[in-house]
């Protein structure tokens, strides 16, 4: 199984909401779609599940063009979507048979999401009786009481709290270890990279970054620099033409050049005799790379770039 | 196939709606209202007259029914030999006055509280009579109603001896007063009669009425669902199962479901109340469960069989399917009402055209019937044919067997057409307009979508 996402173009009058996507998905795991508010993620999902038109390209799952009606899939919207006067289990009966499934299977799945998102207790209430955040549980569990193949989640992690956030990444390890395609469109960096190999940004209708996350990462280099230490140690640094970047009490962090560039200020501060707390050379986080590439924020370059 | 799902979709959409408190309540509520107006129009004319006293012979048999008022005083200013003796058989006593005792007799019946009355019979200008019965102000001894009572009495009176006067036979009279009939046909065929035709509009207007309120309301049962989809964004889940086609189609045929069996519930208590409440009033008179002597009831019905004509399992079978494609009609529109709005506070703007048009629909219907048109008339022959007014125009000329096969034939297929040239035009439109969020989408934006790769 495979998805592909081949030069879709989508506009809304004269303005393009996507100007040119392509991606592809061959195996199973998690791909992230990652853009500033309006950079045209949620519009992209949109397109790919055939809810909107596009203007050009194709989208196809297996080799054929993706029908979401007669393929098994799986959408968590970004937004709150169930029906407020009426019970919850009783529209994830609904949304079952809609996908499908019949209605012995249906009852065992809703069950046993409701329990393994702990929204079992709720069974009884209309869906304007819950919690936003237990909304989005029972909006997951409609997502997956058919067993989707591929499951789209729309910012899955927006608006709950660490241990409800906790259980939906329970959930997608679990999803992964099954061997499902997921796609996740999420502002939040640290969950990202916790599960996406490959990655998609997008800025105002334009893909700006996009391929495998760790040869994103490596292209970039082992430039940023976090040093703590009993002693001051910007002399040394400014001997090494490094600027500090900012100083915090877990250290103070720099942009280098080069990898060579840090291990010359170590030797200063070695050879000095100042007990070092930390000495840390990494690559640049998704956050980093996600600011420089959207929008403000620090220039990082890359390995290549920054030789000198 | 982009309706696949249809199904499920009406199965959900009906089932909750029934279920929903609202529904059960107000569906409760209006058979009760309704059942209530069936029954006091049959018990209230029983409740508001006094129990009548009767007058029996000495076999114990009903001879007469006593008069409230106990004393007449008469003052005969004709020249006809008139005959009182019918007075005491119900029990008034009567007493003939001369023209000056008049002003004291009506102080006396103004002032006082005795159950008398005076009676003044005079000729008039038309060569007919005048009879004038004046009655104490208060109602408590004798009200209006006894004295038309009376009044009838004294008409016969005046009548027999006028009969007499003019040298007539009674035989001869009651020949010459002889119910005339009358109707209107067309050609030589066999047609209607005044009466008939009386009752044929009165069950227009209140047929006519009756489904533009169940069309109104009903179909926006489909805006408000789709709205309401769309608002709360349950819209984009079901779009991830099915295409947008088979979200309308599942909740335009839900809503036609639900008031359909609306009417069934409704309509069955309604008939129920009807007849076991029937024997007891006016209504009984009219079917004629019970006995009238009273000539209008009668009329009505010898002629209900007449103005009822087209009244069997076929025309039925045919005003259900009229209603039900018309009743689609506008679903179809409600429908498309319900996605071209972002926030469920702008749907009771975006319905105003429906109602509008409904409105128009049902105007073309009745008014032309108010005001007493032919069957002939080109606004009632346009309002069978056009989409928007045959679902209210047809089925109650139907009912009076009026119109032909072809008559109704093609309009039905008129409406049929209209319906499905619109349900394609929804359909185009509909998939660009479900998810937009923003502004309500006007007709304008709609017809621009239908032309290809064209969006809002």
């Amino acid at each position: 199984m495979s998805l592909h996402v081949e030069n879709v173009r989508k506009k809304y009058g004269d303005y393009y909401a996507i100007k040119h996507l392509s991606f592809s998905i061959e195996r199973p795991g998690v791909f992230a779609l990652l853009g500033t508010n309006g950079a045209g993620k949620t519009t992209a999902i949109r397109v790919i599940l055939g809810m909107l038109a596009k203007e050009s390209g194709t989208v196809t799952w297996n080799g054929r063009p993706l029908d979401v009606v007669n393929e098994k899939i799986g959408y968590l919207a970004e937004e709150r979507g169930l029906y407020p006067k009426y019970n919850i289990v009783e529209q994830l009966h609904h949304f079952a048979e809609l996908k499908g499934v019949k209605k012995k299977a249906a009852t065992t799945a809703i069950d046993y999401w409701l329990e393994r998102l702990k929204a079992d207790e709720h069974r009884k209430k209309r869906a304007d009786q819950l919690s936003k955040g237990n909304q989005q549980k029972v909006q997951l569990a409609a997502a997956l009481i058919s067993d989707p193949e591929l499951l789209i989640l729309d910012e899955p992690m927006s608006g709950l709290d660490p241990v409800n956030a906790d259980l939906f990444k329970e959930v997608i390890r679990e999803q992964i270890a099954r061997n499902k395609f997921v796609i996740m469109s999420s502002h939040q960096m640290s969950t990202v990279e916790e599960f996406c190999e490959n990655i998609v940004i997008m800025n105002r209708g334009d893909v700006v970054l996009q391929g495998n996350l760790n040869e994103i990462k490596k292209g970039y280099g082992r430039v940023n620099l976090s040093v703590k230490a009993d002693a001051n140690i910007l002399p040394f640094a400014k001997e090494c033409g490094l600027e500090p970047l900012s100083q915090t009490p877990n250290g103070i962090d720099f942009k280098t050049k080069s990898e060579s560039q840090a291990q010359e200020l170590l030797g200063k501060i070695v050879n000095a005799g100042i007990t070092l707390v930390k000495f840390e050379l990494r690559e640049p986080s998704l956050h980093e790379i996600f600011v420089e590439k959207v929008g403000g924020g620090n220039v990082i370059k890359s390995g290549e770039d920054c030789a000198g | 196939m982009r309706i696949k799902g249809w199904k499920k979709v009406l199965k959900f959409t009906f089932m909750q709606t029934i279920k929903a408190k609202t529904f059960i309540w107000g569906t409760a509520i209006t058979a009760l209202l309704l059942s209530a107006m069936i029954a006091l129009g049959n018990f209230l004319p029983g409740w508001l007259s006094d129990e009548p006293n009767l007058i029996t012979d000495d076999q114990g048999n009903i001879i007469a029914v006593a008069s409230e008022i106990d004393k007449v005083y008469i003052y005969n200013n004709t020249e006809l030999q008139l005959d009182f003796s019918a007075l005491p058989i119900i029990d008034v006593r009567y007493e003939l006055i001369s023209q000056d005792q008049i002003n004291q007799i009506m102080e006396r019946v103004t002032e006082s509280d005795e159950a008398i009355v005076l009676t003044l019979i005079s000729p008039n200008e038309h060569g007919s009579f005048d009879v004038v019965m004046s009655r104490p102000e208060s109602t408590e001894l004798i009200n209006a109603n006894d004295c038309f009572e009376l009044l009838v009495t004294f008409e016969g009176i005046v009548r027999v001896a006028n009969v007499e006067y003019l040298g007539i036979t009674m035989e001869d009279f009651m020949a010459a007063n002889a119910f005339i009939h009358t109707s209107v046909n067309v050609g030589g065929e066999e047609g209607r009669s005044a009466v008939a035709e009386g009752i044929g509009a009165v069950v227009t207007t209140v047929f006519s009425i009756l489904l533009f309120v169940l069309i109104i309301t009903y179909s926006q049962l489909t805006s408000q669902a789709i709205a309401t989809e769309k608002s709360s964004r349950v819209m984009e889940l079901l779009l991830t199962s099915i295409k947008p086609l088979a979200v309308v189609v599942g909740k335009v045929l839900a809503s036609t479901l639900v008031v359909l069996f609306t009417v069934v519930i409704v309509g069955g208590v309604a008939t129920a109340t009807f007849f076991i409440t029937a024997p007891y009033g006016a209504i009984g008179e009219i079917i004629g469960s019970v006995p009238t002597d009273d000539p209008m009831f009668m009329e009505i019905r010898a002629e209900l069989p007449n103005a009822f004509a087209g009244f069997n399992p076929l025309n039925i079978a045919l005003i259900v399917v009229i209603f039900v494609f018309g009743f689609l009609f506008y679903s179809l529109i409600a429908g498309l009402i319900g996605a071209s709005v972002s926030k469920i506070e702008d749907l009771q703007t975006a319905n105003q055209p429906l109602a509008i048009l409904a409105t128009l629909g049902l105007y073309m219907t009745y008014f032309p019937f108010i005001f007493g048109a032919d069957n002939d008339n080109t606004l009632i022959i346009l309002s069978r044919y056009l989409p928007i007014s045959s679902a209210f125009a047809l089925p109650p000329a139907i009912l009076s067997g009026e119109l032909s096969g072809s008559e109704i034939a093609i309009p039905l297929l008129v409406l049929i057409a209209t319906l499905v040239l619109f349900a394609l035009f929804v359909a185009k439109v509909y998939e660009h307009i479900i998810l937009h969020n923003g502004d309500r989408v006007k007709i304008g934006d709609m017809i621009k979508m239908i032309k290809p790769d064209k969006e809002v």
